[in-house]
């Protein structure tokens, strides 16, 4: 008899999709659901998804869903694939090494010219933001010389996606080629996945993205899907059709104090998926790495002490963290531990400034007076939005803080001990209204399930001491634990939290702590640590 | 990218106007009219009676002036650098933030040049006759408001590079002490200290009054002359020329190292900010 515990039960595969453009002309959309082989249609050999292209091989690729996440691999094609630009080497007989999928990366099958596409070219569009109720357009840029591009517009390529601006971007005419210019949008533009500094060439068969519309350019026309976002909160979310938020791969995060410091290895090998609906618990002992491991995926790798050398990728929907950090920093709220803020301003003049800072460019003032009104309400600072800041309760002030942030368009929060130095009472109370822009409220018949659950697209991270108050809170749980073996902390743990309190041997989370940590516990991060990354790989 | 750098600046001088009242730094314009009173009180008298009574009550107006200045601002951005990097995150420009405080700090300086003028035209009997403009009170306003004005710029500029309000007021003695050795009155400059000079508001405020009041002209007497009519002055100091085009020069160089402020504001808090 099988008496195994099974500490990490894989991830069903989540739903991500592909747009598959042939001949720059049909565009047909394929759901991924697991493992799914790609090739051309042909009598004597069946693939999952067909393709039509005479320079596609009847066995060219296929997708893997791996630990969370989807892979690519290119079975030794004739033609072979390329992925954003960078076509997959032979690692070996079976084909190239498998290549993990983020929202938006282009997979093409063409000749190696890519700016000039061959007729037959397949160009795949992989997507986990793609949502049911969206439709797919067509913009002829024939007879055209300036096309706009922009929010609910009358004369040009009209968006109905929230996040883009209403003077977004223009397509002009230039010396005989299309470019695209970013008119000082708000979430900018990218080709490619690369962010536009400005104006870009295009060449046929680049995608553009617009906030979370995908636009491919064909030479002559533009094929875009109309994506369904609002302002408002969603009634409702359907958790098991969540998109990855985020997705961290660091290998290693170095940190040097001052110009002259010496490097120190804080942190290794942390590799995770965040999704929407998430509300994600950090756990982890004293110089485990807990704040290093925040910073670094919220963009902070340089403050007045120290400086962060991160080695890996971070993506935020889809963008390389790094790479688009002007755009990016705005779509992640960051609540310190300790906020500070200006004592002689009102509660509501400091949301509204802020609203103003984010929104101003885009929105009516009555628009922005009714998104502040809104925050208001939800964060239940109506009773003290004209008083000031600085005599309000510490906590109320953090809310304030979580408001001035919500008022814009973030999508990640990270919440840094917003419990520290209340009794349990206070902290429950606090932790449940901090994070209203995260978690939905319960519903009347005190279904937790809801909780769980974000409107779209949001996701939280908490570090916190006292885990235990609102445990149901949370879907999932970091653990991160100091190695013995390199001083640095490695990921003990991620995953939901039933499993979590069994794969640790222990009835509360407050007590991972005390099995992990090496000073004041029982010193078995090594072990977790171990015992992780086996039960990962299977 | 976000809310455009001419859209924010409204919204923080709005802002900046607010936490002047609720802050009560509307204090700060009582404390220049008490300064002004107590300077003018004293070097009133005896101003464009002699010489170095004359150059001396310029260097107290001028020395008013820097330090009304630098006191506006100098606690300013240090005390909210937290605040200013959330804010960066959330899409605020620096350079909009900072030209928000030139912007309203130009009203508060412009209120303390006027009531600082005002006192000392009660104090001081001010000759008529301007260089640029029929009346010399004008100049003297114009000076008074850029060294203010320039100097409150100044406070911005050591409040941005320094991390604490501790920093910037420890700061500020070194700084006033710099600008007033710098004006060219207390010692005889030369070599590189005279190039050093060349960037303090103190030395061209001197410059500028020292032109529109004439130092170098025979009707101010030394102190000397008074007694003995045969001592004359030999040399006159091409720095109180009294030309226009040394008025505007001085005017100018005052102007340039307000931009050099602003610049080297937006620069360092940019640098702090650079891995938010």
């Amino acid at each position: 008899m099988d008496n195994r515990t099974v500490y990490y039960a894989p991830l069903p595969p989540k739903p991500a999709t592909l747009f598959i453009l042939e001949k720059g002309i049909n565009l047909s959309i394929v759901r991924l659901s697991g493992d799914m082989s790609l090739g051309r249609k042909s009598s004597d050999s069946y693939s999952d998804i067909t393709l039509y292209s005479c320079i596609a091989s009847r066995n060219h690729g296929e997708f893997s869903f791996i630990d969370g996440s989807y892979y690519y691999k290119d079975n030794n094609s004739l033609n072979g694939t390329f992925i954003n630009g960078i076509k997959l080497e032979k690692y070996n007989e079976r084909g190239s090494r498998a290549v993990k999928l983020t929202d938006g990366d282009v997979i093409r099958i063409d000749r190696s010219q890519l700016n000039v596409p061959h007729d037959e070219a397949v160009e795949m569009i992989f997507s986990t933001t793609f949502s049911a109720d969206e439709q797919w357009q067509r913009y002829s840029l024939n007879g055209s010389y300036n096309v706009k591009i922009g929010r609910n517009i009358d004369d040009g390529i009209s968006l109905t996606d929230f996040m883009s601006s209403r003077n977004h971007a223009m397509l002009q005419w230039n010396a005989g080629r299309w470019k695209i210019v970013d008119n000082n949008s708000k979430n900018g533009v990218s080709v490619n996945k690369n962010q536009v500094e400005y104006e870009q060439f295009l060449n046929p068969l680049d995608v553009i993205r617009i906030a979370n519309t995908t636009l491919i350019f064909t030479g002559s026309e533009i094929i875009y899907n109309s994506v369904n976002s609002s302002v408002k909160r969603a009634d409702s979310f359907d958790y098991s059709n969540r998109s990855v938020i985020m997705n961290v791969n660091i290998n290693e995060v170095k940190a040097k104090r001052g110009n002259f410091g010496k490097k120190k290895t804080l942190l290794k090998d942390i590799n995770l998926d965040i999704e929407a609906g998430d509300f994600i618990l950090v756990l982890g002992g004293a110089g485990a790495g807990k704040s290093t491991f925040i910073k670094a995926i919220t963009g902070q790798n340089h403050d007045i002490e120290q400086t962060l050398d991160i080695k890996g990728n971070i993506f935020l929907e889809g963008m390389n963290l790094y790479k688009n950090l002007r755009v990016l920093k705005h779509k992640i709220g960051v609540v310190p531990q300790y906020p500070d803020y200006r004592a002689n301003d009102t509660v509501y003049n400091t949301i509204m400034d802020s609203a103003k800072l984010q929104l101003a460019s885009e929105y009516s003032r009555q628009e922005i007076k009714q998104r502040v009104d809104d925050v208001i309400e939800s964060m239940m600072l109506s009773s003290i939005k004209n008083s000031m800041l600085g005599i309000i309760s510490g906590g109320q002030r953090k809310r304030v803080q979580v408001a001035i942030k919500a008022v814009g368009d973030i999508s990640f929060f990270t919440f840094d001990e917003p419990d520290a130095g209340l009794d349990v009472a206070g902290r429950v109370d606090q932790m449940k209204q901090i994070t209203r822009p995260i978690t939905l409220e319960e519903s009347k018949d005190n279904s937790l399930e809801l909780m769980h659950c974000t409107d779209s697209g949001k996701a939280g991270l908490m570090i916190s001491h006292y885990p235990d108050d609102v445990a149901n809170m949370y879907k999932k749980v970091i653990v991160l634990a100091k190695s013995k073996v390199d001083d640095a902390g490695h990921l003990a743990y991620y995953g939901d939290i039933p499993n979590a309190l069994s794969f640790f041997g222990v009835k509360k989370l407050s007590e991972i702590v005390l099995e992990i940590n090496y000073e004041g516990g029982k010193g078995r991060g090594d072990e977790f640590i171990q015992k992780f990354e086996r039960t990962r790989r299977g | 990218m976000k809310t455009s750098m001419v859209k924010q600046i409204p919204v923080y001088v709005v802002k900046n106007s607010r936490l002047f009242m609720n802050q009560k730094d509307w204090k700060f314009i009582i404390i220049a009219g008490v300064i002004s009173f107590l300077v003018c009180s004293i070097v009133g008298e005896d101003m464009f009676s002699t010489y170095e009574s004359t150059k001396s009550g310029f260097f107290a107006i001028t020395s008013a002036a820097i330090w009304i200045g630098v006191f506006n601002s100098i606690q300013r951005i240090c005390k909210e650098h937290n605040t200013i990097t959330s804010e960066y995150r959330s899409g605020l420009h620096i350079s909009a933030y900072i030209m928000s405080h030139v912007i309203f700090d130009f009203l508060i300086c412009l209120i303390q040049s006027i009531i600082l003028i005002g006192i000392c035209m009660v104090y001081i009997d001010f000759p008529s006759d301007g260089i640029i403009f029929g009346e010399s009170i004008i100049e003297y306003f114009i000076t008074v408001f850029l060294v203010v004005w320039g100097s409150d710029i100044m406070g911005i500029m050591i409040s941005s590079v320094a991390s604490t309000p501790n920093v910037a007021m420890t700061a500020m003695p070194f700084v006033l002490i710099l600008q007033l050795v710098m004006s060219g009155v207390l010692f005889e400059l030369k070599g590189w200290a005279e190039k050093i000079a060349d960037i303090t508001f103190s030395k061209w405020g001197m410059s500028a009054f020292g032109s529109i009041g004439d130092l170098n002209s025979e009707d101010l007497p030394l102190k000397m002359s008074l007694l003995f009519p045969e001592v004359v002055r030999l040399e006159t100091e091409p720095a109180y020329e009294c030309t226009s085009e040394n008025l505007l020069k001085a005017w100018g160089f005052i102007m340039i190292i307000n931009i050099v402020c602003v610049i080297i504001s937006v620069l360092s808090l940019k640098i702090r900010n650079r891995g938010s």
